[in-house]
């Protein structure tokens, strides 16, 4: 017998699953997260969930994870000391930043301010120019004067970044090798290894907080791997990467940037683990918890990566107010509506839900804990949504009196509306700004989002979902079983994988083939190291390759997939046949006459796909008015108001069982709502499977 | 008039942004210059049927996000509804109809639904070149300042108009990039033309109108309180500025009455024979701007927020030049009317507007490679905003325009212009309890063996950004050959393979008195390089002491008690 576990550290609570994986049988468990050592509660976590099952630590396989440490240590500014060597001149880039204001109206905004102070930012004589021959070479005594001036302001780090540098790593690993000669204790980040990409500010951006995090995830991942090897834990430890595969702890230790969202591209993940399951490929997800909701496209089965994003953002999730971390993520939206989501009456009269966020203290109005402000989920229990005795399991009790006086007070009244119809005005915005947010992101990528199925989860998920879907047309909507924990379920799908990527600019017609086929081989060959190191047999390693490509003149590219083997003359007219087909799809119109280049070369090396039996229901009925377990008044918009609505258990909900909205389906971390005339089926997987009216 | 509840639209409203963006989005992400998808200097909307702007991308120019705000009705009046056809395509580039000069592109294409002609979807795009003698603030008209394209149909029921397509593609010196924007404009008009037809469909409205309506009267509601709040009376202020050779005054007067605003230009300069010359449309947009950010800054930006706003100016004077005076570097005087007009308000409500701010600074190159292929590049830069009455200015940020740069590496891929250096000013932001933004210096060269024509466009090179309420000035910008000799500002020069010219930028101006700063700020700004310590001691009576890492608190206090 193996077990598998997903351990999701976030910020309240530390999820754990384990997965019997000859039975299929999971196991949750949720401690307290231990700020101080967040390695103490994931040990607690799997100490408790092994007593409790009388396992022993042999019987336990890999331990996937995931962890909110370095996204918290960003956004809280807790990395350590850091210092930055740059190019002689170029030491402001990191604050220059691209010279615009990310709000055109509002000038009392703020910069993010730098990782790195200017006062720690030194610069060294040397240049290449943008092919990577050397213009001026590594100044080695200013080198040595650069490093001397760092220590002496305590720095713990140092971040590396020479223009053009990812066209020629000698500078940079030159420059380490003097920093780890005077100072063997300091981490060095080179921007050539962290992220070897064009646009020398978001490359400084990212290698900075690369620097900035990695002792801190360095001392986390050394503390976890001992305490694990403390308890007897003999098998592997994984790490999520933001971008979905997973990597060796060594990796992440190195490279903390690139894990920084793992708990989110886990649900993502785990979005796309059922959506193939299901048969449907594509998906929708849909994550709403407290503060945010997160919408992921998966698309033929797998979710959309990207290499844009900022961490941190200061301004209501506005773009431009974060630090870039270029590296590839799964494409996400976030946005600020969560349960917590504060409602309130802008100036021009309307009402607006969000971005501000009540957050768990005070908390919305009808946690009773001093929150007097009217928030999305004190809408949800005033629609009826909620069981103010049913949150969480019945571990916490609402406050519907705290909930109705807010709503009244601060929307109802001045609007002149009657408190119900206000509380569904917040519903219905938040949906709206979600829905927006979910279209945005489906159209940006060329795809409609009627052509998808809805998938949600987190705490507030299944609430809304139901109306987002139906606001963006869509005829499907799926709750799988334990939407709290499904990011922790993403852990155990993930097929183990690398990323890696080399810049090289040319037009197809005059590519350098023989310099393209050497980098592949360099990655692929890398990459399946790495994949050996971790115990995946070399039979079962896949190279997947992609050029990020562009008319020659564009400076945004398009994902376009590479043959794969050694590249010859008529791979050129195949190159152009799949830009011609990625172009065409995003934009409908292609520039026949135009030249095509390719910039930056990627392959993803990866393993096969994890063995994972389906979840069995523990305590199912045999016909669904037997998993009824009472009835209260709901408001649906199709009844006109608040009607009495049928409350179903969803642990009794066992396959094959089938039943009519509207309906409230209720599990411990959450409850899916269903409108009148949704028919609702449970599959053999124990999803929850809407087809809208 | 149609009603809609709060709720409602509040929706549809948030759906025709989500539309407006995308068309900027497609437009940004299909662009062929860096001017376009770096640096963003641009602008998407959507028109209803009578021309009126109802929503805007949120992308960063005002110049010519409000300047297509007031010019789309132009169209209208050389193209009436009942000639327009499904499949038409239309654009200009006058200077006096749009956003003041021909390097700006305007495409607007008829948005038909089953039929009927519902809306337009307009962008304005600045074209990396249009003829003439490229971006130049020397010409001595119009005519010298390249291709004029009336407003005409590019696309007339979507057959090309060939004609236009081979003149246009014979006057400019780099086809390829012109068209790969006007085809990535007409792609983006088509992006909101189909979610708009969507958008009606789902929401089960048979016109834009009744929905166009309600929003612009509630944001020009918005607009006419938030001016209630003003005191009314009327307001002076004026600026002078560098100008081409001589100085310019811009003047301008606030007459705030009944919840409108009239901003007067008359005592501004008359115009001058270069190019520099600002049209009435830009001034209106730099009008609109700068007073919306000031007092209502979340108002949506469409029709309705400008109307209680009127501006004039007398004709012939630099803020309305006559045709055919030359206008191509109208953005150095034009984006100057916020100043004045935060002069003015900063009268009545100091706490809404920062100190004057640096000038966005356009460096054009033109020549050839080694290889002999002609080129055309320009960069853009900027130096330091004002301070703001809460708070220090921002450093190298661009105030009122809003572009971003062109990263040095992608810049150094796409042409041959060689940047050795990028960094900030020490002591350049104006000294103040709250310091200006630092100004910025960047040192050029070009790597071919052959000189190139180095085009300058830049302001406050003899005129600093002033501070507020006894706030300091910050420094000026200045070009300077091989580190010696100091080169005209708006004029053309030779730059020859070897030569390194370094273009500086002023410093925003500083707010409240500079004795007035917190001591630890200081003593932060001059471990940060950002301040010298004689200058902590000279302007903010702050004694660091000799390793920079302390303050004399002692001879501090003395200081500040004598002075302070």
């Amino acid at each position: 017998m193996v077990y598998h576990i997903g351990i999701d550290i976030g910020g309240t609570f530390t999820d754990i699953i384990l997965l019997n994986s000859e039975t299929g049988e999971s196991f949750r468990g949720k401690v307290l997260t231990t700020p101080h050592d967040p390695s103490v509660g994931a040990a607690q976590s799997l100490q408790e969930s092994v007593d409790r099952l009388r396992l022993s630590y042999k019987e336990l396989g890999n331990i996937i994870h995931g962890t909110t440490l370095v996204a918290n240590a960003l956004i809280e500014r807790k990395g350590v000391r850091t210092g930055l060597i740059t190019s002689a001149g170029f030491r402001d880039t990191l604050e220059i930043a691209r010279e615009n204001r990310y709000d055109l109206y509002d000038i009392f905004l703020e910069m993010p301010p730098p990782l790195v102070p200017r006062s720690r930012r030194k610069e060294v004589a040397e240049r290449l120019d943008h092919t990577g021959r050397v213009l001026t070479p590594l100044d080695e005594a200013g080198a040595e004067q650069a490093v001397k001036e760092l220590l002496e302001e305590e720095v713990q780090a140092i971040a590396v970044v020479f223009l053009h540098s990812f066209r020629n790593p000698a500078h940079e690993l030159a420059m380490r090798g003097i920093i780890t000669r005077l100072a063997p204790n300091v981490a060095v980040s080179l921007s050539v290894e962290v992220m070897p990409e064009i646009r020398e500010y978001d490359r400084t951006s990212t290698t900075a907080a690369n620097a900035y995090t990695q002792p801190i995830m360095e001392r986390y991942i050394d503390r976890l791997i001992d305490t694990l090897r403390g308890l007897g834990f003999a098998g592997r430890l994984y790490v999520m990467l933001s971008s979905g595969g997973i990597t060796t702890p060594e990796t992440a230790s190195r490279y903390p940037v690139r894990v920084l969202e793992s708990g989110p591209a886990a649900g993502a993940i785990a979005a796309a683990y059922y959506a193939r399951q299901l048969a449907l490929p594509n998906v929708i997800s849909f994550d709403m918890g407290g503060t945010t909701a997160k919408t992921c496209l998966v698309k033929e089965g797998k979710p959309h990566t990207t290499s844009d994003f900022e961490v941190a953002k200061v301004y209501r999730f506005k773009k431009g107010s974060g630090l870039p971390i270029k590296l590839p993520v799964i494409e996400m939206i976030e946005i600020g509506a969560g349960g917590g989501s504060i409602a309130h009456i802008d100036k021009m009269g309307l009402l607006k839900v969000g971005p501000e966020s009540s957050g768990s203290d005070p908390g919305p109005a009808c946690y009773g804990l001093g929150g007097t402000l009217p928030t999305v989920t004190d809408a949800d229990l005033v629609l009826g949504y909620l069981d103010p005795n049913f949150f969480l399991g019945g571990e916490m009790k609402l406050d519907l009196e705290g909930a109705r006086a807010a709503i009244e007070r601060h929307v109802a009244q001045p609007l002149g509306l009657d408190l119900v119809r206000a509380a569904w005005g917040i519903h219905q915005i938040v949906n709206e700004n979600m829905a927006n947010a979910s279209r945005i992101h489906a159209v940006e990528q060329g795809e409609d989002p009627k052509a998808y199925a809805m998938m949600a989860f987190g705490g507030a998920g299944p609430v809304h979902a139901y109306g987002v879907t139906r606001k963006l047309g869509m005829r499907q909507l799926i709750c799988p079983l334990g939407a709290g924990v499904l990011s922790a379920f993403g852990f155990l799908v993930a097929p183990i994988s690398f990323d890696l990527v080399r810049t090289h600019m040319g037009r197809i017609e005059d590519l350098d083939l023989e310099a393209i086929n050497a980098l592949y081989e360099e990655m692929e060959r890398q990459g399946t190291e790495l994949l050996l190191q971790a115990g995946v047999p070399r039979r079962e390693v896949r190279c997947l390759r992609t050029c990020d490509m562009r008319y020659r003149g564009q400076g945004f590219e398009v994902p376009v997939p590479i043959p794969a083997g050694v590249l010859r003359q008529v791979s050129r007219a195949d190159i152009r046949r799949n830009f011609d087909a990625t172009y065409e799809k995003l934009y409908h119109r292609l520039n026949p006459d135009a030249d095509v280049e390719g910039v930056s070369w990627r392959v993803l090396v990866t393993g096969p796909d994890p063995r994972i039996a389906r979840p069995v229901a523990e305590e199912a009925v045999g016909d669904a008015a037997q998993a009824i377990k009472g009835e209260r008044l709901v408001f649906f918009e199709e009844n006109g108001g608040h009607a009495p609505c049928r409350v179903y258990d969803r642990y009794k909900l066992g396959p094959g069982l089938s039943f009519r909205g509207p309906a409230v389906v209720e599990e411990r971390e959450s409850t899916v709502v269903i409108g009148p005339g949704a028919a609702a089926r449970v599959d053999e997987n124990l999803n929850l499977i809407l087809d809208l009216p | 008039m149609t009603t809609f509840d709060p709720i409602r639209l509040e929706v549809l409203w948030n759906r025709l942004i989500s539309i407006v963006n995308e068309q900027a989005a497609a437009l940004i992400r299909t662009s062929f210059t860096t001017i376009v998808r770096e640096t963003e200097d641009l602008s998407c909307g959507i028109f209803d049927r009578a021309g009126t702007m109802i929503a805007q991308a949120e992308t960063g120019t005002p110049g010519h996000i409000n300047s297509m705000a007031t010019g789309v009705k132009h169209f209208l009046k050389r193209y009436p509804p009942e000639t327009l056809l499904p499949g038409d395509v239309l654009l200009t580039n006058d200077p006096w109809l749009m956003s003041g000069h021909k390097h700006d592109i305007t495409i607007v294409t008829p948005i038909f639904i089953k039929g009927v002609l519902q809306a337009f979807a307009a962008s304005t795009c600045h074209v990396e070149d249009i003829g003439g003698r490229v971006l130049s603030a020397e010409a001595s008209d119009v005519f010298e300042e390249g291709l004029a394209i009336p407003i005409m149909k590019l696309y007339e029921a979507g057959k090309p108009n060939k004609t236009l397509f081979e003149i246009i593609t014979a006057n400019v010196r780099m086809p390829e990039p012109v068209w790969g924007d006007l085809n990535a404009q007409i792609v983006a008009n088509e992006v909101s033309i189909q979610k708009l037809a969507e958008f009606l469909e789902q929401n089960q409205l048979d016109s834009l109108t009744p929905l166009a309506n309600v929003l612009l009267e509630k944001s020009e509601q918005a607009m006419r309180d938030a001016i209630r709040t003003l005191p009314e009376g009327s307001y002076s202020h004026s600026i002078v500025v560098d100008g081409f050779d001589d100085p310019l005054t811009i003047a301008v007067t606030l007459h705030v009455k009944e919840g409108e605003i009239l901003a007067d230009y008359a005592g501004s300069s008359p115009q001058v024979d270069r190019g520099i010359n600002v049209v009435l449309n830009y001034t209106h947009a730099y009008t609109t701007y700068p007073l919306k950010a000031a007092l209502c800054p979340e108002v949506p930006n469409n029709d309705g927020s400008f109307r209680p706003i009127k501006v004039t100016a007398p004709e012939g004077c630099v803020m309305n030049a006559k045709f055919p005076a030359p206008v191509a570097g109208r953005h150095l005087i034009g984006h100057m009317a916020a100043p004045a007009i935060y002069g003015a308000l900063a009268k009545i409500a100091p706490q809404l507007v920062n100190a004057e701010s640096s000038s966005l600074g356009i460096t054009q190159l033109n020549g050839y490679t080694s290889d002999g292929e002609i080129f055309v590049k320009n960069y853009f830069a900027t130096g330091g905003m004002g301070a703001r009455p809460t708070t220090d200015g921002l450093s190298a940020k661009s105030f009122p325009t809003n572009v971003q740069n062109s990263p040095v590496e992608v810049t150094e891929n796409t042409s041959p212009l060689f940047i050795s250096r990028k960094e900030f000013i020490p002591d350049s932001g104006g000294a103040g309890k709250y310091r200006g933004g630092l100004g910025q210096r960047f040192t050029l060269s070009i790597r071919s063996d052959k000189p190139a024509v180095l085009s300058c466009l830049y302001e406050r090179t003899k005129h600093p950004a002033l501070g507020y309420e006894g706030g300091k000035e910050g420094t000026v910008g200045a070009v300077i050959l091989n580190g010696k000799e100091h080169l005209h500002a708006k004029k053309k020069h030779v730059l020859k393979p070897g030569h390194e010219v370094t273009i500086e930028f002023a410093g925003g101006g500083g707010f409240y008195p500079p004795e007035e700063r917190d001591p630890q700020f200081v003593l932060e700004d001059v471990r940060n390089g950002f301040v010298s310590r004689e200058n902590a001691r000279r302007l903010y009576k702050v004694v660091i002491s000799e390793d920079g890492r302390g303050i004399d608190e002692a001879a501090t206090a003395e200081l500040r008690k004598g002075k302070g």
